[in-house]
């Protein structure tokens, strides 16, 4: 079975060349990717370097458009997850796909459960699923209810799911985003295992120092293109970090100089437990103030406290009392369920966050509604057929647009933008930025959270770095580069 | 919108336009009746029975029963039934009421259209109806269950001679009491009988139980056990039964024939007593009738087969003596109640 | 996609209620040529009773469900108003003071769900089916076996009394109500925010809504409304029992949903519901005329709910395939 000896030499997974683009945006341009048995290859790119599209096209929810996939030699077409489980490709995901109300030996076989003519064998799915868990060490028990497991035992659960399909091609995905110092290090104990059992191993992270823990190999993404590959040893963290950044990031933000103006906004030691601690800072008139760090350092739960959707434990937000009456506005990351209500209409979405301005004696009116619309459709250049055109059916970039204007229409003292060009395409992103400059330079202050160090860096007059629910430095924009940025984050 | 602008004048027309012709609407024949019998809810084997009693009588009286009831035995399905009777403008409503009060103010608009109005089984207050027709009345009741344990003790010299105890329900309840009453007043016919005792067994079956099996072994001579609760005679068989005492203490009074059946195949109990629906529906049927051609509750109103049915000034009349059931024809009745 | 989507959503939509105007019509035509007694001004008069109060309930509960929540116990609420109001009147209270009571008991009723809702954060099917056995069970408590029928004189005015010839004045309540709540939901904004509410009540609360106060305030006029139909229906019953509009929840919330109410919020209208309250009193009416046992009438219903429900469903998957294929 999976104890078969390792042959380092040749290389397991080999991809060639392979094309992708998703409506027009290209996500993947010639990439190419060797996946050695026996050694951990990290896989390394900013958000957006396509390395979610590679994993996807490997476990066979997107097509490549060209080029080659070849397992053990041999030229492969993955048509769908059953297809890429069946040639024993296995994936851990960021988010744990694992089912709280089966047991654990149900989860290990989801997707096949040993059965004769139908009826499901439980004697030999449990013995199966024991010896699985054994081999990996794991320390609790196949019949336990995997609700009940911490989240660093259910990525176990998916690690020994994918063994039992005894894949020879083992993916993690960013597998670490949500565990503990000592969680990790079982997990790591476990993939270590594996490797020398002689698996191919691609891991996805942003942390350097899990990097550097587990990975022999790595390989850099930018832009849908692989830029450069090898062994660990033979190179520095900056040159790994100038490979992934590697561009003049400066000439494509269209940021806008502003003198920043009076204080609009002071945040003072707020805290809420269990997201984030001790955060100061202030933000003035004209001022767009980048907030920098990985996902999970608690950036999305300072902005929804400041929003006020969820209340601090400790500490103070201040507002100037010229900027009360306008408040504080947010465009949330997850534009879907937030940010806007996708089966109404552009106008009424529009409209939603100005209820009281365009109804002010409570009779609303859709002529009203339309031409506020109208006129927003103009001004930040939205693509759609007219006011009354259903968000849902509109493009993503065009969605967040939407989801911006309702704000702006409202004409907020502070906009707080999370991650605003999240999974949109190059012209949209181009319009976000040109209208938040323009919001800053009418006098208003602007906290963007991303993730994307190019638009951080291109658009911020100030960057906020936090980690782990903390800040962990601010750097204005001489001192704001990208390695600095990236060290300050992973705790480097 | 404008598909819904033309339904809403087609629909404005049809009203209007419906509304317009005033038709002239119900009977042909003078003679010729409608009565609406309402049950207290429909799929009720009791109902049914009512019912056909009711079509017999409406044969022998050239009226025709539209027998209708709310889904569930609730007051407001009940008046949703009655709204459509009257609204068919029926001759008579014969009801047996799920609420004596709430129907009140729709039997009074009904009245107030001409249409009589008399409640049967279960009543009506008096301001919603012309008359009541209890299916019995306390002294019938009284005399019949008497008369029942008189027949079934042991006869010495052509008189009945024994001890007879009672179970029955609770001691505040005003049906109980005015039959246990009635049930003393004519016991002094029967010289031979001796009541030694009544218990209360609230209509609770385990009370019940263990309330007949201690007056079994307070007077082993116990000749007749009668309970006059439907609760009480179910468990005062089992007690006899359980007791081995079947065919020496005898077991009589008011049930129903479903919960009986068995005990009479035995033995345990040969004979009890209890209103029949079909008489019931067929002399409701003769009163309406009565009624809606006119006729008046002064004298007794002849009820064809049931003789002649007499009502007090407040309209309440009773129909009969409980009807008699035993080995006979009790199979048949349990299939209906 | 197509030009036309927010088209198809606004044609499927006008749609509906055409289609239940379209039923109305037909259940008139038949009715009509079936019975000889159906078109009299006097008998559709009486034909109002059979549906105004659980209409009169089912406008605030649409607005509630198209805001996305739901309301399970308006008839406990019904019962317990009404018993509320027999043992005040029991107290030789006047006519003004029961009515108040009945008013405030299905008010208070209402918040106590709102609160459970909003700052309990119990869903609200479970929280009402909750309080319905609560409020069924006080009311069954108080009254045990016992009926309260000693109501003020005046008192039965409000579900027996007419208004001008045959129109009885709960149907003109109903009619007021139904103008009301349809310019309410959808000519002010904050009709417009219900509708939000209902589609995404974590995008509205980022909009800066204040979700839980809609919520607590529809609980409440629910709770209200219910209130009143307890006002009615005692008045026209003339007494109360703790049984009272016992199964009236779901033939309320049938109507709603019949309306085109979307049971998964967001979308529905008052004209809807109004049709479906028309429809629905019409046709056990006329199956009552033709002497339909109600064991054929529900099946002959039911029927009609699942229609009326699966068809639209199926249409739009089938609209669904039909674009994936094209």
């Amino acid at each position: 079975m999976w104890r078969s000896s390792p042959r380092y030499s040749d290389p397991v997974l080999t991809l060639t060349d392979i094309r992708k683009s998703f409506g027009g945006v290209r996500a993947l341009e010639r990439a190419s990717l060797e996946v050695p048995a026996g050694s951990v290859t990290a896989l390394i790119g900013e958000n957006g370097a396509g390395k979610s599209t590679l994993v996807k096209i490997l476990t066979g929810i997107h097509h490549p458009d060209s080029g080659e996939i070849r397992l053990d030699g041999e030229t492969v077409r993955i048509a769908d997850p059953r297809a890429a489980r069946a040639l024993g490709i296995g994936v851990v995901h960021q988010e744990c796909q694992v089912f709280d109300n089966l047991s654990v030996a149900e989860n290990l076989f989801v997707h096949s459960h040993p059965s004769r003519r139908g009826i499901v064998d439980w004697r030999a799915l449990r013995q199966h699923a024991a010896a699985v868990l054994r081999d990996l060490d794991a320390g609790f028990d196949a019949d336990l209810p995997a609700g009940r497991l911490s989240i660093a035992q259910k990525h176990v659960v998916q690690i020994a799911r994918a063994l039992t399909h005894e894949s020879r091609v083992l993916i993690l995905d960013e597998p670490t985003a949500s565990l503990s110092q000592r969680e990790c290090a079982e997990l790591f104990r476990i993939v270590r295992k594996l490797r020398d059992a002689g698996r191919a191993i691609l891991f996805i992270s942003h942390k350097f120092e899990e990097i550097d823990a587990l990975a022999d190999r790595y390989a850099v993404f930018r832009d849908g293109v692989s830029v450069s590959a090898g062994a660990l040893k033979d190179i520095t963290r900056d040159e790994l970090i100038r490979l992934m950044v590697g561009r003049p990031v400066d000439q494509l933000f269209p940021k806008i100089d502003v003198a920043p103006g009076r204080e609009l906004l002071r945040v003072e030691n707020l805290g809420r437990a269990g997201e984030f601690e001790d955060i100061s800072f202030t933000l003035r008139r004209g001022e767009i103030l980048g907030v920098y760090g990985l996902v999970g350092a608690g950036r999305t739960e300072l902005a929804q406290v400041l929003f006020g959707v969820t209340r601090a434990d400790r500490g103070a937000v201040h507002l100037a009392p010229d900027a009360v009456d306008a408040g504080v506005a947010l465009v949330p990351e997850d534009r879907q369920s937030q940010g806007g209500i996708l089966d109404f209409s552009l106008a009424a979405n529009v409209a939603l966050t100005n209820l009281a301005r365009l109804a002010p004696r409570g009779w609303y009116s859709r002529a009203r509604e339309s031409s506020l619309a109208r006129e927003w459709i103009d001004r930040l250049a939205i693509k759609a057929h007219g006011p009354a055109q259903v968000v849902r059916s509109l493009s993503g970039g065009n969605q967040q647009k939407v989801v911006i204007a309702k704000w702006l229409a409202r004409a907020p003292g502070v906009l707080i933008l999370d991650e605003p060009t999240k999974g949109i395409d190059v012209g949209a992103k181009a319009a976000v930025h040109r209208v938040t400059s323009e919001f800053a330079r009418a006098g208003g202050g602007v906290i963007m959270i991303s993730s994307e160090l190019p638009e951080i860096l291109g658009m911020s007059d100030r960057v906020l770095v936090m980690r782990r629910g903390r800040l962990r430095g601010e750097f204005d924009r001489a001192s704001a580069t990208s390695d600095a940025l990236l060290r300050a984050a992973s705790d480097a | 919108m404008r598909q819904l602008f033309i339904a809403v004048v087609a629909l404005s027309v049809a009203i209007f336009a419906g509304c317009g012709k005033k038709e002239s609407v119900g009977d042909g024949k003078p003679g010729h009746i409608r009565v609406g019998v309402v049950a207290k809810s429909l799929g009720n084997g009791f109902f049914d029975a009512v019912n056909r009693g009711a079509q017999e009588a409406a044969k022998e009286l050239d009226a025709e029963v539209i027998f209708v009831g709310p889904t569930t035995p609730s007051a407001e399905g009940q008046i949703e039934t009655l709204n459509s009777l009257i609204a068919q403008r029926v001759d008579a409503i014969a009801v047996s009421a799920n609420d004596p009060d709430a129907l009140v103010p729709t039997l009074k608009k009904a009245m107030d259209r001409g249409i009589k109005v008399i409640s049967y089984d279960s009543g009506v207050a008096a301001p919603g109806r012309n008359a009541h027709l209890a299916p019995s009345s306390d002294p019938l009741i009284g005399e019949t269950v008497v008369a029942l344990a008189a027949e079934l003790a042991p006869q010495v010299d052509g008189a009945a001679k024994g001890k007879i105890a009672v179970v029955s329900a609770t001691p505040t309840s005003t049906n109980q009491n005015s039959w246990l009453a009635e049930m003393r007043r004519v016991l002094p016919r029967y010289p031979g009988l001796e009541m030694v005792a009544v218990a209360y067994g609230d209509d609770v079956s385990d009370k019940s139980y263990r309330e007949a099996v201690a007056l079994l072994k307070q007077h082993p001579d116990l000749a007749v056990l009668v309970s006059i609760s439907s609760v009480g005679i179910v468990a005062s068989a089992k007690a006899v039964e359980d007791e081995r005492l079947t065919g020496k203490v005898k077991v009589t009074g008011l049930g129903l024939p479903s919960e009986l059946a068995g005990y009479v195949q035995k033995g345990v109990v040969p004979k009890f007593a209890i209103w029949n629906p079909i008489d019931l529906g067929y002399s409701s049927l003769q009163v309406a009738a009565h009624l809606a051609r006119g006729g008046d509750l002064v004298k007794p109103v002849p009820a064809g087969r049931m003789g002649r049915i007499s009502f007090t000034a407040d309209g309440v009349g009773a129909m009969s003596k409980p009807f008699i059931y035993d080995a006979g024809n009790v199979a048949e009745f349990a299939k209906i109640f | 996609m197509t030009p036309g989507v927010a088209g198809i959503f606004a044609r499927r939509w006008l749609r509906w209620e055409t289609m239940l105007a379209a039923v109305l019509v037909a259940e008139f035509v038949l009715f009509a040529s079936i019975s000889p007694y159906f078109l009299d001004v006097y008998t559709l008069s009486d034909a109002t009773f059979n549906f105004t109060e659980r209409a009169i309930v089912a406008l605030p509960l649409a607005m509630l469900i198209i805001a996305g929540e739901i309301d399970i116990s308006v008839a406990a609420i019904i019962a317990l108003s009404s018993v509320s109001m027999g043992l005040t009147a029991s107290t030789g209270a006047g006519t003004g003071t029961v009515v108040c009571v009945g008013l405030g008991t299905g008010l208070a009723a209402g918040m106590i769900n709102g609160a459970l809702v909003t700052i309990g954060r119990v869903p609200s099917i479970v929280a009402t089916i909750g309080t319905m056995t609560l409020f069924r069970g006080a009311a069954y408590a108080v009254l045990g076996d016992r009926v309260l029928k000693d109501y003020p004189p005046g008192f039965a005015e409000f579900g027996q009394g007419y208004l001008v010839g045959p129109v009885s004045n709960e149907l003109a309540l109903f009619v007021s109500f139904a103008l009301l709540f349809g310019v309410f939901l959808h000519y002010t904004r904050w009709g417009q925010a219900i509708f939000a509410v209902g589609a995404n009540p974590v995008a509205s609360r980022f909009a800066g809504l204040a979700v839980n106060r809609y919520r607590f305030a529809l609980f409440a006029a629910t709770g209200l409304f219910s209130g009143l139909a307890a006002v009615l229906l005692t008045s026209r019953l003339g007494s109360t029992r703790p049984s009272i509009a016992q199964g009236w929840e779901l033939e309320i919330i049938s109507m709603v949903i019949l309306g085109g109410v979307s049971v998964w919020g967001g979308k529905g209208s008052i004209l809807g519901v109004v049709l479906a309250a028309l429809v629905f009193g019409l046709i056990t009416f006329g199956l009552g005329l033709m002497n339909v046992p109600g064991i054929v009438m529900s099946i002959f219903t039911g029927s009609l709910l699942i229609l009326v429900v699966a068809v639209p469903a199926l249409l739009g998957r089938l609209r669904l395939s039909r674009e994936a294929n094209s």
